[in-house]
């Protein structure tokens, strides 16, 4: 029997009619779990907790709720120190993504997840620094003194350097160096002597506390090896927009890429260049 | 024919330029038009305690216990207690509490939240090993979705090339010192000053958080090693100083050798 014979407008109608039957019910399953969901999220909550986890609080807060609370997994090491009187359980899921710049979604029957909130990738080059900005963590953004202003003043301020910039990029440069040098000088002065035999002192082998020295020194090397421009600020404005770059040629040979900032008063340049041979003989087909 | 060339960056964030940005900022600044947040109730409370060597978490117990105080707080204090006196309001008091555990503080919904500050010496970040793999991927696919030359040596040859493709009129434009605007560029030559801006700004930075993706990546597997700075000595038992290496893998799966330190020597543990 060919397909199109069994495809008659009446079987069709017959095929359709449970998926049409059960669309409804299926609506209606998903209203009555959301709505309990947000009923338990309205339970009070009380945590006496010292310094922990994150699994450990959020196990607190799903007994007391009937709801299943998790993290994204790369988000479980994380350490607060929490204490909580009788706040229902949206308002502490709340102050807990507020602590953090993080967020939560209930997800799906009785399952809430607390996640890092999710950084598209950019469209365009001139979203790149804000986008890297936006990834890091907020309590490294804060050593950093990375400041990420609101979508509504963003394209105000991101582009303005401030007198203060000066002063916090040898600041905020001598700080991660100090932090890397000590996170290193630390784990070195940790070995014990017996463990110096030439032979490899293997991850596992380590200490807690070793192994958080050496992930310092590794991640704050990188971000000290990475200009403070793009972890503070927009792009300068000839690579926001290449069509914008003014160029120049000074001496003959050396081909300037800049934006030229002229406020009437003072004059000044930012960007880069190098030496070429301008030929100026080929033409260019459109 | 042979062509000397140098390349340079130069005043990206110079003092001048920042003179004149700082002129148009202060004509928008967005804060000015902020007021002030009202204080809530419950931190015009008012609070009397004896000073007494308390720990962090001691504090947040109490605060709890007296006020039924909501508190979180961003990570554990390095210092481990602080000799604290309260005769004021709630107010002042987690002004002093934050001020002595380098904490900044705010409220959100009736919780106070905590946040590090940083800037008492010793003070970090937390550094969890899942957390950093996760930072480290995404800021490397955010970089990789640009288009742009990975080999930083490569934008002053785009910028030779460029110069190459420029029309007679073009050429004599430069050369007689004016200026001339990407926007005025042919369609290729556009295309190729943004190739060569694209990788004059991203290409260096791109392979340091490769080298961290892979580096995180393969954390289990890696290993310090110690070796012997002075090949001198006739002793069997390796002596001090040491040089310490952290050996990894790269991108091509390579052994990569990082230096932490130079010249050491292990402290003797006290008997």
């Amino acid at each position: 029997m060919k397909f199109s014979r069994i495809l008659t407008g009446q079987n069709l109608l017959l095929l359709m009619l449970p998926a049409c039957l059960l669309l409804p019910v299926t609506v209606l399953a998903q209203d009555k779990a959301k709505s309990q969901v947000a009923e338990r999220l309205q339970t009070k909550v009380s945590v006496t907790l010292g310094t922990v986890t994150l699994p450990a609080v959020l196990d607190t807060l799903s007994k007391q709720t009937g709801l299943t609370i998790e993290a994204e997994p790369f988000l479980r090491e994380r350490k607060v120190v929490i204490q909580l009187d009788g706040v229902t359980a949206r308002t502490a899921l709340d102050a807990l993504a507020e602590l953090h710049d993080w967020t939560w979604r209930d997800m799906d029957a009785n399952r809430v997840l607390i996640m890092r909130r999710r950084v598209r990738l950019p469209a365009e080059a001139a979203a790149l620094p804000r986008r890297i900005q936006s990834i890091i963590p907020k309590d490294i953004r804060t050593f950093l003194e990375i400041s990420l202003p609101s979508d509504d003043l963003r394209r105000y301020v991101s582009p303005i350097p401030t007198f203060d910039r000066i002063d916090a990029k040898d600041r905020v440069s001598q700080r991660t160096f100090a932090l890397v040098g000590e996170a290193r000088n630390l784990l070195a002065a940790s070995l014990k002597p017996e463990n110096l035999d030439g032979e490899p002192i293997r991850w596992k082998a380590l200490s807690a506390s070793q192994k958080e020295r050496l992930l310092t020194s590794v991640v704050f090397a990188a971000l000290w090896h990475t200009s403070f421009d793009l972890l503070h600020s927009d792009l300068p404005p000839y690579a926001a927009n290449p069509a914008s770059a003014s160029l120049q040629v000074e001496g003959g040979t050396t081909l300037h890429i800049r934006t030229i900032v002229n406020d009437g008063k003072t004059r000044s340049t930012m960007g880069f260049g190098t030496q070429v041979n301008i030929l100026g003989g080929t033409e260019v087909k459109p | 024919m042979q062509f000397h060339k140098t390349t340079f960056f130069y005043g990206k964030y110079s003092k001048m330029a920042t003179i004149a940005f700082c002129c148009i900022a202060g004509s928008i600044n967005p804060c000015a038009a902020q007021k002030p947040a009202a204080t809530p109730a419950f931190l015009k409370q008012t609070f009397r305690a004896d000073a007494e060597k308390r720990t962090f978490a001691e504090l947040t117990v109490l605060l709890r216990e007296k006020f039924r105080v909501s508190i979180m707080t961003d990570g554990e204090p390095k210092r481990e207690n602080a000799t604290l006196e309260f005769d004021g309001n709630l107010k002042t008091a987690l002004d002093k509490i934050a001020d002595a555990f380098d904490y900044t503080w705010t409220t959100k919904s009736g919780i106070v939240l905590m946040n590090k500050r940083f800037k008492s010496k010793g003070e970090q970040p937390q550094v969890n090993l899942p957390e950093m793999r996760q930072m480290t991927k995404e800021i490397v696919d955010v970089f990789r979705s640009v288009p742009f030359n990975t080999d930083p040596k490569q934008w002053p040859l785009m910028l030779q090339n460029l110069a190459q493709s420029f029309t007679p009129e073009q050429a004599q434009m430069l050369l007689d010192g004016q200026t001339l605007q990407g926007s005025q560029l042919a369609a290729p030559q556009l295309n190729l000053l943004t190739q060569a801006i694209y990788t004059a700004t991203f290409a260096q930075p791109l392979p340091i958080w490769e080298t961290l993706f892979f580096q995180l990546e393969g954390v289990p597997n890696s290993y310090l090693l110690a070796k012997v700075r002075s090949e001198q000595s006739e002793s069997d038992v390796p002596q001090p100083p040491f040089d310490l290496f952290y050996m990894t893998r790269d991108k091509n799966g390579k052994a990569r050798s990082e230096t932490l330190a130079f010249s050491f020597a292990p402290k003797e543990e006290k008997p």
